[in-house]
């Protein structure tokens, strides 16, 4: 599987291939700059079900927040701090197939859901940080 | 029967006695690309037997009976931002009577995850 990141006022793809997802700014007592927004499509995988996205680690920001919103389809007024945004990942750093604490995307050859996600960044948070995703699916 | 002493993944023996064995990310040219397994080329309807290995260890056995309707395989992989992919496990099962039933055995330790 890979991960296509697009830009969230436009709908463009910024990269085909991300490995790592660009908030834009951060600052502390403030939501990102931009909501990073991407879609997971097969690689070598013939089929992609159940697939969930974990939050694996909040880079030690434990006062800071991480929200997200899915849509079948692209949309332009989700913007960081968004209402769209006020559901939250809960750090897993464990997170197994059978975690309750997933978010559900679809993901087909030709079409896959969007997920926008949004960093709220504690005021008491110092430092440089990196959080990372999980990515956990049944494939053939 | 060498390639059985270091096997991990499915075996399906079929009606005409000859058997399909797992391989991963090879060149399937009917579909013009590389596939992460081989398991859509095997014709369900001709299973007799389904087994899961790992490390030359079978694992799970499944024998065809009437009431199979479906047979079930895939592995469980993840994939972490700014890390590698890694498996997590591979599954067969098969679905009976409407029922389907899963045998999930661990990537790492072999163990069988129900």
């Amino acid at each position: 599987m890979h991960l296509k990141t697009y830009d969230f006022a436009t709908g463009d793809v910024v990269s085909d291939r991300a490995e790592e997802l660009d908030f834009g700014a951060i600052v502390q007592g403030d939501h990102c700059q931009i909501p990073a927004v991407l879609r997971i499509y097969p690689d070598t995988e013939v089929s992609i079900s159940d697939l969930k996205v974990y939050l694996s680690n909040n880079g030690g920001w434990s006062t800071s927040e991480f929200g997200y919103y899915t849509s079948p389809s692209f949309v332009t007024n989700v913007w960081p701090g968004s209402e769209k945004l006020n559901n939250h990942f809960v750090e897993m750093r464990d997170a197994t197939q059978g975690s309750p604490n997933g978010v559900s995307l679809n993901v087909t050859d030709s079409t896959s859901d969007f997920l926008w996600l949004d960093a709220d960044i504690g005021s008491n948070q110092l430092g440089s940080t990196s959080v990372s995703y999980r990515f956990i699916f049944n494939y053939t | 029967m060498d390639i059985l002493k270091t096997m991990t993944g499915f075996i399906a023996y079929l009606t005409d006695s000859n058997r399909v064995v797992e391989k991963n990310n090879f060149f399937d040219p009917h579909l013009g690309r590389i596939c992460a397994t081989n398991w859509h080329l095997v014709n369900q309807n001709q299973i007799v037997r389904l087994e899961l290995w790992w490390q030359g260890s079978c694992k799970v056995r499944i024998e065809k009976t009437s009431d199979i309707s479906e047979w079930v395989f895939y592995h469980t992989g993840c994939k972490t931002t700014g890390s590698s992919f890694t498996i997590l496990s591979r599954t067969i099962g098969c679905v009976r009577n409407g029922t389907r039933t899963v045998y999930t055995v661990d990537e790492n330790t072999g163990l069988l995850i129900y």
